[in-house]
């Protein structure tokens, strides 16, 4: 245990796993507004589809923070190291988490844009259809 | 006691905790989005809903027992910890590959649907 590389996973690991439980906490609580208006009021299938965002948004985040973990090509490092790899990791797991949300954020923005578009559509085609019964 | 051990000790409840909650979670949520899918006919969508969680279960659990194998002889500590965090990263980049999949496929389906309800209608 008095080797770094072990000492940098075992803080790298609480730290990881804390931040994905926030970022997702956070995202997942406030897209359920979202959802609640892309399905209507529809309340049980918006969360539900809430949480699987949530559960695939936790699945592919715990991956890549588990994935990223490894130091490679050494078998010990000094203190400086120590800092500078927990660093390097730490930075990439938070801008990944970030494309993630962004990601997360263009698909409710597009089921957004699809229902109101799907309603203008049908919206248009009653009034089609109407017009059609008063002209005959 | 070896690291070999150790690793399997902390490696497969883990995997198998996961493989259990995620797989309950993914059929009790997705049953509202099938459903929505097969509309009036309910039993259809429970019966794909318990055939996906099977074909889940089978995946997840031959991958785990699988991926044991390849391990080989783990000799230090940072090693144990290398190995069983690189197989669990493993594990989830694939289930959620193989979930934003479902999810898309999903999304396909309900919008076809959709459109072709939408021109069958009187409209």
């Amino acid at each position: 245990m008095d080797n770094y590389i072990v000492k940098a996973y075992l803080v790298y690991l609480p730290i990881a796993l804390i931040l994905t439980l926030i970022v997702a906490r956070i995202f997942f609580r406030n897209s359920k507004i979202f959802m609640s208006d892309i399905f209507r009021g529809r309340m049980e299938i918006a969360n539900s589809t809430n949480k699987l965002f949530e559960l695939g948004f936790y699945l592919l985040s715990l991956g890549f923070a588990l994935f990223i973990m490894q130091v490679t090509g050494v078998y010990d490092i000094t203190r400086q190291q120590f800092f500078e790899i927990l660093s390097k990791k730490v930075g990439t797991l938070t801008v990944f988490l970030g494309v993630m949300v962004f990601f997360n954020l263009y698909m409710l923005f597009r089921g957004k844009k699809k229902t109101s578009e799907n309603e203008r559509l049908r919206k248009r085609a009653e009034q089609l259809a109407q017009q059609r019964l008063a002209n005959q | 006691m070896s690291w070999n051990e150790i690793a399997y000790m902390v490696y497969l409840p883990i995997s198998i905790y996961e493989t259990v909650v995620v797989g309950y979670r993914f059929h009790k949520h997705g049953l509202h989005l099938i459903s929505d899918l097969f509309a009036p006919n309910v039993m259809l969508a429970k019966t794909t809903n318990n055939s996906l969680l099977v074909g889940y279960y089978l995946v997840n659990m031959g991958w785990i027992t699988l991926s044991i194998n390849l391990w080989g002889s783990i000799e230090t500590a940072a090693m144990t910890f290398l190995i069983v965090t690189r197989s669990l990263s493993m594990i989830f980049i694939v289930l959620a590959v193989l979930h934003y999949n479902n999810i898309f496929w999903l999304y396909y389906f309900s919008t076809r649907q959709h459109l072709l309800k939408f021109l069958t209608s009187k409209h």
